[in-house]
């Protein structure tokens, strides 16, 4: 089930919170949630569901073990044993097909095996258990000793299935207790609506529209048309992902948990370094705290480790080689950016210039990142530089058609949106309209986004496959 | 402190009412709507419960594609979507606007294509084309008694999803990217954007060759290739947007053999171009566009056309088409088509066999469409596998014609000319058309087609290969 549905909407959500807060007991509520989460996850996966459950089960005893024997050698195999299965379960299902025909083309040999079909939100979920072991065996957190208690950490339906990679150690004390109010309740509907109205409104259009460049004739395509085509796949993809993040993080909040922002503004980076603090954040920390440090992180054979992290970072997205070539260009890039700081020390190019810089370098990232097939991808390359045949007729009119949409789309990747609002609700908390901003302009604005991402998200709904004629 | 809250109570008041008010209408409504009006469209059926939907999530999938179909208030919410939607942008001084088909439409830039299409997405009720069909005689003919028990009849001969793995294997691969199918709409008239792979005439081509090749030196095998509406637009810069139709159908008819005579329906449609030939919302030919065609086709075999006088005129009003559906224009809503048909004079019978062996009888011009949605499908009620045209004619003279829905509108004028005329669409036949040709004693054959339909992948020429036997 994906959150951008009316069924998870006008049903799921309902039922499950009213289910929610209509039960007194925090037992229950838990019951309530761990049932709707499963449930949830099983509508997508009624058969890999199982391995959801598997894999709360392993790690609930791994982390158990890892406490009660803390700084022994038993926890350091319980941590090992946990990393070998966790990882090998994501290796058998995510990674086994690439693996395996990568093999067969580089040694010729023909064999006939595609792989699994990917569980949803496997590679959020073993990254999740991952980290809750480690710090067990850090000693950075209790073992959770009720095992309902941690498969409700695991399964929780919010970040289950697009993250962002939530920390046990982030929200153990949620998990234990929470505390409801209007406040964290409205906030999340707030949060909700934006991330709603980020997937319905801007991805699904960017999304239908970028296809029809990037999947087309590239012959046909003009220089501005293939600009234009990776800027539209560049929203697309932002507003998507940081959708989801920001739709978990309402419901979390709904539901009375916190979570980690997961996106904060990465097309205003400066550098590619600053992007990839700013861009899936989570998995950033995760990679940093759980092997760029433990490798030895800056102090000892730093290539080696950037390496590792970078190519796993690419991996991580997609078990293609192409994910793999995009993670080490941004590890290049980040390398090339380290050296120059480290000549020019403080000197700094003028925003301008860096901005510019930085959507070269995306728009040529996300190129790799889109192409599976590389000769595709190099082809694509080759035409955002085809000075011979700059403009295109199709580009012009799409351009037309989506204009007040593209400036929307343009202004939403910056902070402007959120700062303006911010204003408004400082100063109007304060004057005197405080009365009218609050019970008609901010609950209309709100609404009124969310009543506008619904009805698209219903226009969307139509399946075309069932067209007939009268 | 208190009244900080006052604006998120208000939010969650609004958005707890609105989440549990529609959803608890659409619990409770008993929305019993099988068909889309507005769409166009038949909606989803909620899911029979099997082992291997269970397990391969499908039924729960449909679940939710059902409970989306059914949502209160649907259309209204759908005609506010599409208002929402239209701000997106301008159309600028032109008017203009380019629509893109959705992935799942793509590839199928024929209504019956995209029948295919859907026939295979609704595995569980509807098995081959030809179910569909009844399917879709059963809506458009409700009043007509004997259609409406009439249940699905098992097919044993070629089974419609072998022709269909068949049709994706052979696509080529060779060309870099996929076709795309989009719209461009220019004020109130919408174009399908033409494109056309060099492979797939030459293998129209074949197709057609290795077909006349079958028979002795008494058979004549015609082939028109209708270009389709764009082709004839006047501003240069939107034409440009789509291949040149002319280098398409000069392609095919270099590639046939000798013995095939091509037949220029293009020169005298470009020379009407500025009169009602095509339709705006729909991607066929109009009755006066078929009807000039026809005199280019009756000087070829010999004879004289008719006047267009000498047809009794009739007009249906308010026809918004095909393409329409796919983008809810609102000029062209404001300014749809009207339906011409020239009735044909000349006596006949029409008879509709279908694959279960019935026959059924039908006006060749179908007025009961008339009052549909679909308006063109007066034209010999639609697609139908085989159907046969008896006219009061005794000259002898039998035609076998091969055609996609550009030929609907077409037929009726060879009433005047033939004493019978034997009808198949390759993609709805299963038998051995070359046999029928033989048994029947036919010794003319005209191949019509639109240049959309064939030209742009080989789906086409292979359902007429998947025949020629």
């Amino acid at each position: 089930m994906v959150f951008s549905s009316l069924f998870f909407i006008f049903l799921f959500l309902p039922i499950s919170l009213f289910l929610y807060y209509i039960i007194p007991s925090r037992k229950w509520k838990n019951g309530v949630l761990i049932v709707s989460s499963l449930v949830f996850y099983a509508w997508g996966e009624p058969v890999w569901v199982i391995l959801l459950i598997i894999s709360s089960i392993v790690d609930y005893f791994h982390g158990r073990i890892a406490e009660r024997y803390l700084k022994r050698w038993q926890s350091k195999a319980a941590l090992i044993s946990s990393l070998v299965i966790n990882l090998g379960i994501l290796i058998l299902f995510k990674y086994s097909g690439m693996f395996v025909s990568t093999f067969s083309t580089l040694f010729d040999i023909p064999l006939n095996f595609k792989g699994f079909s990917l569980p949803i939100g496997i590679s959020f979920y073993t990254f999740q258990t991952i980290s809750y072991v480690f710090d067990v065996y850090r000693g950075e957190v209790k073992a959770q000793k009720s095992f309902w208690k941690f498969l409700m950490f695991v399964s929780l339906f919010h970040q289950l299935v697009a993250g962002p990679i939530v920390r046990y150690k982030d929200i153990s004390t949620e998990i234990e207790q929470r505390f409801f109010s209007a406040e964290q309740f409205g906030d999340g509907v707030r949060r909700f609506t934006i991330g709603l109205a980020k997937k319905v409104v801007f991805a699904n259009t960017a999304g239908a529209l970028a296809t029809n460049f990037l999947d087309g004739q590239l012959v046909e395509l003009s220089m501005g048309g293939h600009w234009f085509g990776m800027t539209l796949f560049a929203f697309q993809i932002y507003y998507d992902f940081s959708g989801y993040s920001d739709m978990a993080i309402g419901l979390g909040r709904m539901f009375g948990f916190t979570y980690q922002e997961n996106f904060n503004y990465p097309y205003i980076s400066q550098s590619v370094t600053e992007f990839w603090r700013r861009w899936h954040m989570s998995l950033g920390s995760f990679f940093r705290d759980y092997l760029y440090i433990p490798l030895g992180g800056n102090r000892r054979y730093q290539f080696r480790n950037l390496f590792i992290v970078w190519f796993l970072t690419g991996l991580w997205h997609g078990a293609s080689w192409n994910f793999v070539l995009w993670g080490l260009y941004y590890g290049v890039l980040s390398g090339f950016e380290k050296i120059l700081r480290w000549i020019f020390k403080s000197f700094r190019l003028p925003a301008i210039l860096n901005y510019g810089y930085m959507f070269l370098v995306t728009i040529f990232g996300w190129t790799l990142f889109y192409y599976e097939d590389l000769s595709r991808g190099l082809q694509f390359m080759r035409g955002l530089i085809n000075m011979e045949y700059l403009w295109d007729v199709t580009s012009e009119v799409m351009l037309m058609n989506n204009m007040w949409f593209l400036i929307l789309a343009f202004i939403g990747v910056t902070p402007i949106v959120t700062k303006l609002f911010g204003a408004i609700d400082v100063t109007m908390t304060k004057s005197l309209f405080r009365p009218i901003y609050s019970t008609i302009f901010y609950p209309l604005t709100i609404i009124t986004i969310f009543i506008v991402a619904f009805v698209l998200l219903m226009g969307q709904s139509y399946n075309p496959f069932l067209y007939f004629r009268f | 402190m208190k009244k900080s809250k006052t604006k998120h109570w208000i939010v969650i008041l609004l958005f707890v009412g609105i989440v549990y008010g529609l959803g608890g209408m659409t619990l409770l409504s008993n929305n019993n709507m099988k068909v889309s009006e507005i769409e166009n469209r038949q909606l989803a059926t909620f899911p029979i419960l099997s082992e291997e939907a269970l397990f391969d999530g499908s039924y729960f999938q449909d679940i939710i594609n059902y409970y989306s179909d059914h949502f209160a208030q649907r259309e209204r919410l759908l005609v506010l979507s599409k208002k929402i939607e239209s701000y997106k942008g301008s159309q600028g001084e032109d008017q203009v606007e380019i629509v893109l088909l959705s992935s799942e439409d793509e590839y199928i830039p024929d209504v019956e294509n995209r029948d295919t299409i859907m026939h295979q997405e609704e595995k569980k009720t509807i098995k081959t084309a030809y179910d569909l069909n009844q399917r879709v005689y059963n809506f458009a003919a409700k009043d007509i008694e004997r259609f409406t028990d009439m249940r699905p009849i098992e097919v044993e001969s070629i089974d419609d999803d072998t022709l269909l793995e068949q049709l994706q294997v052979t696509d080529d691969k060779t060309l870099e990217g996929q076709r795309k199918n989009s719209l461009l709409i220019i004020e109130d008239t919408i174009y399908e954007i033409f494109g056309y792979t060099e492979n797939a005439c030459d293998y129209y081509a074949s197709a057609i060759n290795s077909f006349a090749e079958k028979f002795d030196d008494n058979m004549t095998v015609y082939s028109m290739v209708v270009p389709s509406h764009i082709e004839f637009l006047t501003s240069q810069k939107y034409r440009s947007l789509a291949d040149s139709q002319a280098d398409a159908i000069n392609r095919i008819n270099e590639s046939f053999i000798e013995a095939i005579v091509p037949i220029n329906a293009y020169s005298i449609l470009a020379k009407h171009r500025d009169e009602y030939i095509y339709f705006r919302s729909d991607h066929h030919w109009t009755a006066r566009g078929a009807y000039y065609a026809y005199t280019v086709f009756a000087d070829k075999i010999g004879d004289n056309a008719y006047d267009l006088d000498r047809f009794e005129k009739a007009e249906l009003e308010g026809f918004l088409g095909y393409l329409y559906y796919k983008n809810f224009n609102r000029n062209v809503k404001n300014n749809p088509d009207t339906v011409e048909i020239y009735h044909p004079f000349v006596e006949n019978e029409y008879t509709v066999t279908t694959q279960g062996n019935r026959t059924i009888n039908l006006d060749l011009i179908n007025m009961n469409y008339a009052k549909k949605s679909n308006k063109y499908m007066v034209f010999l009620s639609g697609d139908n596998p085989l159907s046969v045209v008896d006219t009061d004619l005794d000259n002898g003279r039998k035609i076998l014609v091969f055609k996609d829905s550009y030929g609907n509108a077409f037929i009726p004028y060879l009433t005047s000319h033939y004493d019978e005329i034997h009808i198949i669409d390759p993609r709805h036949y299963k038998k051995g058309a070359i046999t029928y040709a033989k048994e029947h004693d036919i010794n003319e054959v005209l191949f019509l087609n639109s240049s959309v339909l064939i030209s742009s992948n080989k789906g086409f020429a292979n359902y007429i290969k998947g025949v020629s036997y």
